[in-house]
């Protein structure tokens, strides 16, 4: 298996590389497999739902009645999407019946759910200053601060408040986010690498 | 398109040449990573106490931007999977991404396979919870307040929403470790978890729970590349100030 990673991931990298029909061709013949196995992987994650919230519901195990939920729920979606697909296949995703699930049930929650994490960070922030004993606490703490007490307008404050958090910004926050992208782009073009050469196996 | 070619092959050459040089030395030792320590620790007290560990492969899969990042999730499956079948370490394991799904299901049922023990394995010990990030972070918050939890380990692609989970974790006043590659989401995981892995540590994560001599090459070559660019960064700045580029 590690092989046959190293050889296809060779043959997609070339692609990229060298611009002849041989190549480009096969790169985007991997690339249609690729397409073909996310598929199948989507079918199976599916089961695995369904699979995991059965055996949830025949277990009787806490919290049963939501998996009842998520299982019809799931069903009947699937035959509304599989319904629109055979009758209105023009509309593709967005028939008279699958886009107002969308845009008035699943958009609206993941709205709610965003508003909320506002509150679960600064709670996370709360507790990191109760609990935490680590040296970076302090300096994660008081940049946090800094950048959110600049943006409060504070008169007679408000603009040395500002140019501390520019010279924050500029001389601390965005150096430091830049060596961190770049620590991240190198960390992965060696695994990259590492992957390529079959040092790396985690998926074999 | 010449110049991202000149860079692969520099990273490859350097690369070898670590290698090379490798295997004529003694192996290199590795700095302590909290993070990695504190997991080990957890897989122990899991196995005592009978309480699982959960395990976020995070909301990216395989095929995308995030694919590497997805790999160094896997990494810590592969340890953990190996631990849990040698030491009976209640293991759950989700993904968001149904194509990362399959993966997880294979390290884990191989970890039981080489253990002779693959009647044991069963599918849903790897459980696809939502494809939406937001979702994905509300079933996992559901799996830690209800399911008897010990540790929540997070590592791989994550967004600003592992805030909900590690919300959830504290709560559940979990033992949590995390890792990941943007920054938004890894100042969220620094405030919220016991330890974080930061940077390009994720990547370091197969050579420090599994390590080769190989593996420990490669970060000395990503050593080797990280001092030359900072060496350039430094002449190139230097030069700026002196009016010359």
């Amino acid at each position: 298996m590690a092989v046959l990673t190293s050889v296809i991931l060779l043959l997609t990298l070339l692609g990229f590389f060298f611009k002849t029909d041989a190549v480009v061709g096969m790169q985007w013949i991997l690339v249609k497999w690729a397409v073909m196995i996310a598929a199948f992987a989507i079918a199976l994650g599916f089961i695995n739902v369904l699979a995991v919230h059965i055996g949830k519901l025949t277990a009787r195990k806490p919290g049963w009645f939501y998996s009842l939920v998520l299982i019809l729920s799931a069903v009947v979606v699937l035959a509304i999407g599989l319904g629109e697909s055979i009758f209105r296949p023009e509309e593709g995703l967005w028939g008279p019946l699958l886009a107002p699930l969308f845009s008035r049930i699943i958009a609206p929650l993941q709205a709610a759910t965003a508003a909320l994490l506002l509150f679960i960070l600064t709670y996370a922030a709360y507790r990191m200053l109760r609990l935490s004993r680590r040296s970076g606490t302090v300096i994660f703490l008081v940049s946090a601060m800094v950048i959110l007490i600049a943006q409060v307008p504070i008169p007679g404050l408000g603009m040395g408040l500002q140019d501390l958090r520019d010279v924050w910004l500029s001389w601390l926050a965005i150096p430091g986010l830049r060596a961190l992208l770049i620590g991240v782009a190198l960390g992965i073009a060696m695994t990259a690498l590492r992957l390529l050469m079959g040092i790396d196996r985690p998926h074999a | 398109m010449a110049s991202q070619l000149a860079l692969f092959l520099f990273f490859l050459v350097v690369l070898l040449l670590t290698l090379l040089v490798s295997r004529r030395r003694r192996p290199s030792t590795l700095r302590s990573i909290a993070a990695f320590e504190t997991l080990s620790g957890q897989v122990g007290r899991a196995a005592e106490s009978g309480q699982m560990l959960h395990l976020s492969l995070g909301t990216g899969g395989v095929g995308g931007s995030d694919t590497v990042t997805s790999l160094a999730g896997l990494s810590v499956l592969a340890h953990l999977a190996e631990q849990r079948v040698a030491t009976d370490t209640p293991l759950l394991v989700t993904v968001s991404d149904p194509t990362l799904l399959p993966l997880a299901q294979n390290v884990l049922r191989q970890a039981y396979v080489r253990r002779g023990r693959g009647n044991d394995f069963r599918w849903t010990q790897v459980q696809l919870v939502s494809p939406s990030p937001a979702a994905y972070a509300l079933g996992a918050m559901d799996i830690l307040s209800h399911e008897p939890v010990l540790a929540n380990v997070l590592f791989g692609s994550f967004g600003p929403e592992v805030g909900l989970i590690t919300h959830a974790g504290a709560t559940a006043n979990l033992v949590q470790i995390g890792g990941t590659d943007d920054p938004q989401a890894l100042s969220i995981l620094y405030a919220g978890t016991d330890r974080a892995v930061v940077g390009e540590e994720l990547y370091a994560t197969d050579a420090y729970l599994n390590p080769t001599t190989a593996k420990l090459a490669s970060l000395a070559a990503e050593d080797v590349v990280r001092i030359i660019l900072i060496l350039i960064v430094v002449i190139g700045a230097i030069l700026n100030l002196l009016g010359a580029l």
